[in-house]
C-alpha cells in the first residue's frame, strides 16, 4: 500500500509540481490549498506525513498546525516555506514541525526529506549493532568497517558519515541532509563543503573494489546502494 | 586616579552633593549668627538691667544714710575681693577714692552714665576684665560708679564658636547622607531607565519603563521613552512584515522558475542543453541565497532573534567547523586548523555564529591569494569571547577594510570572482545582534577577522 501525503500549497504551479513528482515516485498525495481545508483534511490522522506551507490563506500554516498537535495528531509535518531565516526555521521547527525546507527548492530534496519523514515515523527502528549494503559492513559495536572483507579505516567523522548513508541505504541523502545529520549544521555553507568530503569516503570505500557502492545523484545529492 | 576624581566631580551625583554640603553650611551657619545676634542683644538688656539695678540699690544706701552709709554699704560688698563682686568706686568731691575696688577712676566714663564697657582692672585683679559700668555724680559732688564683669559675654560668644562647629560637623554626616539617600533615589528611577534600555537593545523590544504617575521629571522621561520605544517595536514588526512580503513576494516567482527549470532538465537529453540548465540552475541557488543572506541581514540588524540565544560551546563549534571546511581548504591548498583550549560557553544563536565562521572561512578560502594556512581560534578572557579567523594571504590594506565590511561591497580583487558580497555584512550584524564587534586586521601578513562577543559567565 502506497503512502499518503498531504500537500497543503497554496501556489498552484508549486502544487501541481509537487503533487505530479509525488505521485510518480508512487505516493498517494492530497491537495488543499487552504489552511482551514488542510487543517480539516489532516484532521482523521490518516495522512503519513504532510507537506504543508506557511503562508496560507484562512488559516495560517503555522496556525494549523499548532491545531493538529493540538488535537493530539502526530502525523510528521514539513514546513515547505518561503520563511527561511534562523529564527523563522527555528520557531517552525519548535512549533511541533518534524523537518523544514526553505522555497525556492530542488524536488530531490523535498523527496529525499519526505522520505526521511515517513521512515522516521515507521515501526520505529530495530537497534541494529550491524549495518550492510553489498560487501560493505558497519559493526556499531566495534566501530569496525569492512568491504569485502578487508577492513577500512575511517576517521571519526567519515565513520558517522558513512553511518548516515547506510542507515539510509538505497535513498536519496541531500547535501544539506548530511550536514544537519552529522555536522548539525543547518546554514548554507555557500560552497559543496560536503562534496569533498563525500569524494575522500568514496576513495576509502570503492577505490579497489569492482562496483561503486557511493553514487552521485545529479541534482540531488548522494546514495548508496548496492544496486547501480 | 585624577581623572577619577574628576569624573566623579562631574557626575550629578557630585554637583548635587555638593551644592547641597554647601547650602546647609550656610543655612546652618546663618541661623546661628542670628541666634547668637539675638542672644547676645538679650543678655546685654539683661546686664544694664543688673548695673541698673546695683547702682539703684547703692544709691537708695545714699539716700539713707549719705556718703558714710553708702560708703559702708560698698565697703560691705566688696570686702571678699575678687570673683563675682561687682565693681563699685565711691569718690569724694575732692576726687579721692573713699570707697571700691578699682584703683583709679576710668576716664573714659563719664560722670552721669548708664553703660560704658571697658576692660579695667581691678585692685587685685591680674588681668583685665570686661566690664559695664555706670556712673552718678551724687549731690554734694562724689561721685559712685557701679558695674559688673560681663564675661559672660565671652562664654556665650565661646559657646556659639563651638556649635558652629558642631554644626558645622553635624552638617558633613548629614548632608552625606541626605545626598546618599538622594543619589540612590535619583539612581533608582535613571537606573530603571538604563535597565529599560538595555532590554530592548537586547531584544526585548515589549520592556517598557516603569511609570509611577507622579508626572515628575523622571516620570516625564519614561513616558517620552515609552512613546519612542512603541515607534521602535512597530518600525521593526513592518520591518518584519516587509521582509517577510518581500521574501514571499520574491520566492515564488523564483520557486516557480526553479520548477520549471527542473522540469526542463528531465526533458534535456542533450548534454548542451543539460549544461546550460545546470547554469540556470546554479544563478537561481545563487540568487535564492543572495535573498536569502539579505533578508536575514535585516532582521539580524533588526535584533530578531535575540531572545532565542542558547548555551553553545563555541569551541565545540569551531572545531566542527574547521572539520568540515578542512578537507575542501586543502583542496584549494591550505592547512585549516581550529587553535582552541576547553569548552568556551556563551549564550549565542549557533545557527548565525556558525554561519559567520562559515563566511569567514569562504571568504579566507576565496581569497587569500598565496597564503597557505588558515587558523580558526577561539579564546576566552574575563569579559569577552574571541573568534578569529586568520589567513597568510595578500590581506586587505587598512584602507579598503571598511569597503569590505558594506553591504554588497567587493573589493577589486573578489569582483570578479563568485560571492555576493553580504557574507561580512552578515558578520557584523551577527556581531551586532550579540553585542559584540568585527575587527578586520593586519596578520603579518594577512587578514584575521576577529569576532568578538562579550562573555556573560
Amino acid at each position: 500500500m502506497s503512502q499518503k501525503v498531504l500537500v497543503v500549497e497554496d501556489d498552484a504551479p508549486t502544487a501541481n509540481y509537487i503533487l505530479k513528482g509525488l505521485r510518480e515516485e508512487g505516493f498517494t498525495v492530497d491537495h488543499a490549498s487552504t489552511g482551514r481545508d488542510g487543517l480539516f483534511l489532516a484532521s482523521d490522522g490518516t495522512y503519513d506525513g504532510i507537506i504543508l506551507d506557511r503562508m496560507l490563506p484562512q488559516i495560517d500554516g503555522m496556525a494549523a498546525l499548532g491545531a493538529l498537535r493540538a488535537a493530539g495528531i502526530a502525523t510528521p509535518v514539513l514546513i515547505l516555506s518561503a520563511l527561511g531565516s534562523v529564527d523563522e526555521r527555528v520557531d517552525g521547527l519548535n512549533s511541533g514541525a518534524d523537518d523544514y525546507l526553505t522555497k525556492p527548492f530542488a524536488f530531490a530534496e523535498l523527496l529525499a526529506r519526505v522520505r526521511l519523514l515517513l521512515r522516521k515515523t515507521g515501526a520505529g527502528s530495530p537497534v541494529a549493532t550491524k549495518l550492510v549494503v553489498g560487501d560493505l559492513q558497519m559493526d556499531l559495536l566495534s566501530r569496525k568497517v569492512t568491504r569485502g572483507g578487508h577492513t577500512i579505516d575511517l576517521q571519526p567523522r567519515e565513520f558517522r558519515l558513512l553511518e548516515f548513508l547506510l542507515r539510509h541505504a538505497d535513498q536519496v541523502v541531500t547535501r544539506t541532509m548530511l550536514l544537519e545529520a552529522v555536522w548539525d549544521y543547518h546554514f548554507d555553507p555557500g560552497t559543496n563543503v560536503i562534496d569533498v568530503h563525500m569524494s575522500r569516503l568514496r576513495r576509502k570505500l570503492d577505490l579497489g573494489a569492482g562496483t561503486n557502492l557511493l553514487h552521485t545523484v545529479r541534482g540531488a545529492g548522494y546514495r548508496l546502494s548496492a544496486a547501480t | 586616579m585624577n581623572r577619577r576624581i574628576g569624573r566623579m566631580l562631574r557626575s550629578t551625583t557630585a554637583r548635587l552633593i555638593v551644592p547641597m554640603f554647601l547650602f546647609q553650611l550656610v543655612a546652618t551657619g546663618s541661623v546661628l549668627l542670628f541666634v547668637r545676634a539675638a542672644g547676645q542683644r538679650a543678655l546685654e538688656r539683661e546686664q544694664r538691667n543688673l548695673v541698673a539695678d546695683l547702682r539703684e540699690d547703692f544709691l537708695a544706701d545714699y539716700r539713707e544714710g549719705g556718703l558714710v552709709g553708702l560708703r559702708r554699704a560698698i565697703d560691705a560688698r566688696v570686702a571678699p575681693g575678687g570673683g563675682e563682686a561687682p565693681v563699685l568706686m565711691l569718690l569724694g568731691a575732692d576726687g579721692k577714692r573713699l570707697a571700691g575696688n578699682l584703683r583709679d577712676w576710668p576716664p573714659l566714663v563719664p560722670a552721669n552714665s548708664d553703660w560704658t564697657v571697658l576692660k579695667l582692672y581691678r585692685d587685685a585683679g591680674v588681668a583685665p576684665e570686661e566690664m559695664a559700668l555706670s556712673a552718678r555724680t551724687l549731690p554734694q559732688g562724689a561721685r559712685l560708679l557701679a558695674g559688673r564683669a560681663i564675661e559672660g559675654d565671652a562664654q556665650l560668644r565661646q559657646g556659639y564658636e563651638q556649635g558652629l562647629v558642631a554644626a558645622l560637623l553635624l552638617a558633613i554626616p548629614l548632608t552625606l547622607l541626605i545626598s546618599l539617600v538622594f543619589a540612590r533615589l535619583i539612581s533608582r528611577r535613571a537606573g530603571a531607565l538604563a535597565d529599560t534600555a538595555r532590554q530592548v537593545s537586547e531584544g526585548a523590544l515589549h520592556a517598557r519603563a516603569p511609570l509611577d504617575g507622579s508626572g515628575d521629571g523622571f516620570d516625564l522621561i519614561s513616558v517620552q521613552i515609552n512613546t519612542m520605544l512603541e515607534r521602535i517595536e512597530r518600525l521593526v514588526a513592518e520591518l518584519r512584515v516587509l521582509t517577510d512580503g518581500l521574501a514571499h513576494d520574491l520566492a515564488s516567482p523564483l520557486t516557480r522558475l526553479r520548477t520549471k527549470v527542473e522540469q526542463l532538465d528531465a526533458q534535456a537529453w542533450n548534454p548542451d542543453a543539460r549544461a546550460a540548465v545546470d547554469a540556470v540552475t546554479a544563478e537561481i541557488d545563487k540568487l535564492t541565497s543572495m535573498l536569502a543572506t539579505a533578508i536575514q541581514i535585516s532582521r539580524t540588524e533588526a535584533g530578531i532573534g535575540r531572545d532565542r540565544f542558547v548555551s553553545t560551546d563555541l569551541s565545540e563549534l569551531a572545531g566542527g567547523l574547521a572539520d568540515l571546511y578542512a578537507p575542501y581548504a586543502e583542496e584549494r591548498g591550505f592547512e585549516l586548523v581550529a587553535r582552541r583550549s576547553g569548552p568556551v560557553s556563551a549564550p549565542v544563536d549557533r545557527e548565525l555564529i556558525g554561519q559567520a565562521l562559515s563566511n569567514l572561512l569562504e571568504n579566507a578560502i576565496a581569497y587569500a591569494d598565496g597564503g597557505s594556512h588558515i587558523v580558526l581560534s577561539v579564546a576566552q578572557d574575563f569579559d569577552q569571547v574571541t573568534l578569529a579567523v586568520a589567513d597568510d594571504g595578500r590581506g586587505i590594506a587598512a584602507a579598503d577594510r571598511g569597503e569590505a565590511l558594506r553591504r554588497f561591497g567587493r573589493l577589486d580583487p573578489a569582483r570578479q570572482r563568485p560571492g555576493s558580497g553580504l557574507g561580512l555584512s552578515l558578520v557584523e550584524a551577527t556581531a551586532r545582534l550579540h553585542g559584540g564587534t568585527i575587527e578586520l586586521a593586519d596578520n603579518f601578513p594577512g587578514l584575521v577577522v576577529r569576532l568578538r562577543l562579550p562573555n556573560v559567565r
